[in-house]
């Protein structure tokens, strides 16, 4: 379990200005009745391809039913909601392993429940390190993806 | 069989030579109804949809594909199994003869020994020819054993004993007063010659032209995940598109996940789809429908593997699609390389059987040691039946995992599950794509290097953007639908029936459900659970016409 996160929009802000914005913490997603990302479009991809490299979790903030029938929604580890007609709809969508009860969705109470979200054994071992070393000796996931590109010409 | 009135019978049936008319009647009714295109006393012929009857013969001759097909084809036979991969029929006033598509990617069995009469009847699903033969209805075991051990039947073998998968290139036939007689010779894949001056533009080239001409027949969608295949036919789909002879439909990409553990694929499947500028659809599957996804693939692939049971939401949206669902059937095999031999030395038969039987590998853990023995047995004497010959061939290790996975297991997926839906293409099998692609030297196909170079004439993005495996990282953190509780209970209510339940491990049917749940997180043991699975659906689906449903074969009791 880990209490770090970061809100995909500031990621994609951090990815902007060549940070390492997943680096250790669990992506969250608003839902997009709450106007978080529906579409798999822009550098939404680019983050999330990144957090799912590095291991990281994504987590989708549901606060309405239709916030889980989205590309966006498809593509996050984990769902939590605070009602339960939305955490009915999202276990029998995703799976009772993938959906947590909180008691808000809303985005500043998400410390209060961050430490809920499961972190398999070797996601722990694996921040562990990234956060445990120094950021000039971490390769980015991006700079690994610029690697292969060039691997491949 | 149960027709579901918002499921397409995309299919075809009939009789090649003398027989019972009204079989035919029935196998149709039971494919839903799908309309006579002729009936002779040589033959007869049914098909809703891709039917194309030749023009200014004085046969009756018809050819017919799952893949739309040109309005006009010439009256050979020969070409049109060569060029369009289509079945034919023809038949004149004293005999009958069906030929199957050069690349047998898609499925007609033929009841050859039906007992009452000299014809063959023949069907695109198994159980029309299966509810009407009327002699003795048996399981096949060997082909059993093959589906545990391999993914499906191989050498033309079903689930049914006496009902055959017609193979690439074959054959069929049927002379007035005579029996019937079958031959796959000449299969022209295999004489294609290598050339060190062959280049992949021949091959991107043949590929563009096949979807441009699908294009201009009909709206294409297309399935993406995140590989190579898949990328290159949209990427051709799309600029196809646009273009000036296409139906002016746009494109639309369909993703959903594979149930791996990880989201990669549909994320490297968004970024493509957003290069391209093509809509994206991504369809996760319901966890609660795994029960019914899994029953929905079984029926659709006539119960005789389950290797895509994850694809069948796409399936299930593309229901009553005019658009051709483009799928990269072959693509990793003649173009990308893939199952190739090692430098170990060992023999290089030996080695193909371990990479197809590689499921057998611990099966000791699910299956009972005797169990264990006649499948590895079972499937290794009809294995090497295939790739002895093949032992020395430049592309001996392609043509044995085509002839022996992709053919009996993985094609399936697009002509049993998708072919259900909407019509279907698999561009990557077409013949002169093939003949393109088998011209450059083997050592030219390793680790997937010719795809790069392949998209990259289309869109120098695409060739650079790295592919889902590799981005994908060794540990994978999503659970898994197929080893959650839930599916874990159901496939264990499944195999623990009687008579599977005397197939298994001693100790596994009364575990619990965490070691279930185990066994379903390793991709070895999960293979072998759905095979059992799928036996067991297929023997309850089968009940009131089986012979016999014990297992005492499978055992070596029999």
């Amino acid at each position: 379990m880990s209490d770090r996160y970061v809100l995909v929009e500031d990621a994609i802000a951090d990815r902007r200005e060549g940070r390492d914005p997943v680096a250790g913490a669990c992506v969250v997603v608003p839902g997009s009745a709450a106007g978080g990302p529906a579409e798999l479009v822009g550098a939404i991809v680019d983050v999330l391809i990144e957090a799912e490299r590095a291991g990281a979790a994504c987590v989708l903030l549901a606060g309405e039913k239709r916030d889980l029938d989205t590309a966006v929604a498809a593509v996050c580890r984990y769902v939590v909601a605070d009602r339960p007609e939305v955490l009915e709809e999202a276990r029998q969508l995703f799976g009772p392993d993938r959906v947590q009860q909180v008691e808000s969705v809303a985005v500043d109470q998400i410390r209060s429940w961050i430490r809920q979200i499961p972190v398999s054994s070797a996601e722990s071992v694996r921040l562990r390190r990234r956060v445990g070393a120094v950021a000039g000796q971490l390769k980015s996931a991006r700079s690994i993806y610029g690697r292969m590109r060039r691997r491949r010409t | 069989m149960q027709v579901e009135r918002s499921r397409r019978a995309i299919g075809m049936c009939g009789r090649a030579g003398p027989g019972d008319a009204t079989r035919v009647d029935t196998m149709s009714e039971l494919l839903g109804g799908v309309r006579s295109l002729f009936e002779g006393t040589m033959g007869a012929l049914r098909a809703d949809a891709g039917a194309v009857r030749w023009p200014g013969t004085r046969r009756s001759a018809v050819s017919w594909s799952p893949t739309p097909l040109p309005a006009n084809l010439p009256p050979d036979a020969a070409a049109a199994a060569e060029h369009h991969d289509a079945f034919s029929l023809v038949t004149d006033p004293t005999s009958a003869r069906m030929y199957a598509g050069v690349s047998g990617a898609v499925p007609v069995y033929a009841d050859m020994d039906a007992g009452t009469s000299d014809g063959v009847f023949f069907c695109t699903r198994l159980e029309p020819l299966a509810r009407t033969r009327g002699a003795s209805l048996r399981p096949d075991w060997h082909a059993w054993a093959h589906i545990l051990a391999a993914g499906g039947p191989l050498e033309g073998r079903t689930t049914f004993a006496g009902i055959h998968r017609l193979q690439p290139w074959s054959r069929v036939s049927v002379e007035a007063g005579g029996r019937p007689a079958m031959t796959a010779s000449g299969w022209p894949w295999l004489e294609v010659a290598q050339s060190g001056s062959a280049s992949v533009d021949a091959v991107g080239d043949a590929l563009a032209h096949v979807i441009a001409e699908l294009s201009s027949r009909s709206a294409v969608a297309s399935l993406l995940s995140g590989g190579w295949d898949s990328r290159i036919l949209a990427a051709l789909a799309a600029r196809s598109a646009a273009s000036p002879g296409a139906t002016g439909d746009p494109l639309v990409a369909w993703t959903t996940s594979s149930d791996t553990g990880t989201v990669m694929e549909e994320l490297v499947a968004a970024k493509v789809a957003e290069h391209l500028g093509v809509r994206h659809r991504v369809l996760p599957p319901r966890h609660e429908a795994f029960a019914e996804d899994l029953d929905y693939f079984a029926r659709s692939a006539d119960y005789q593997t389950s290797f895509h049971v994850w694809l069948v939401p796409l399936a299930r949206a593309l229901v009553g699609s005019s658009a051709t669902v483009l799928d990269g059937l072959g693509g990793g095999l003649f173009v990308g390389g893939a199952f190739p031999d090692d430098e170990s030395g060992r023999p290089a038969v030996d080695q193909r059987f371990d990479r197809l039987a590689r499921y057998l590998k611990g099966a000791e853990e699910i299956l009972a040691p005797g169990v264990v023995a006649q499948v590895r047995e079972r499937t290794w004497a009809a294995f090497e039946q295939v790739a002895e010959p093949l032992a020395k061939h430049p592309f001996g290790s392609t043509f044995t995992a085509y002839l022996t996975r992709t053919l009996p297991g993985i094609s399936l997926a697009p002509y049993g599950l998708m072919a259900s839906s909407a019509p279907v293409a698999t561009p990557f099998v077409n013949n002169a794509v093939v003949t393109a692609a088998l011209a450059i030297p083997p050592e030219l196909h390793r680790a997937g290097r010719l795809y790069p170079q392949l998209i990259r004439r289309t869109d120098a993005y695409l060739a650079e953007l790295p592919t889902a495996a590799d981005l994908t990282p060794r540990e994978r953190q999503l659970p898994r639908r197929v080893s959650s509780e839930a599916a874990a209970r159901h496939l264990r209510d499944l195999v623990t029936r009687e008579p599977v339940r005397e197939l298994l491990a001693p100790g596994l049917a009364g575990a619990d459900i965490g070691v279930w749940r185990r066994h379903l997180d390793n991709t070895r043991h999960q293979h072998l659970i759905r095979g059992l699975a799928t036996l067991s659906l297929w023997l309850d689906h089968y009940a009131d016409v089986l012979s016999s449903a014990d297992v005492d074969e499978l055992m070596g009791r029999g």
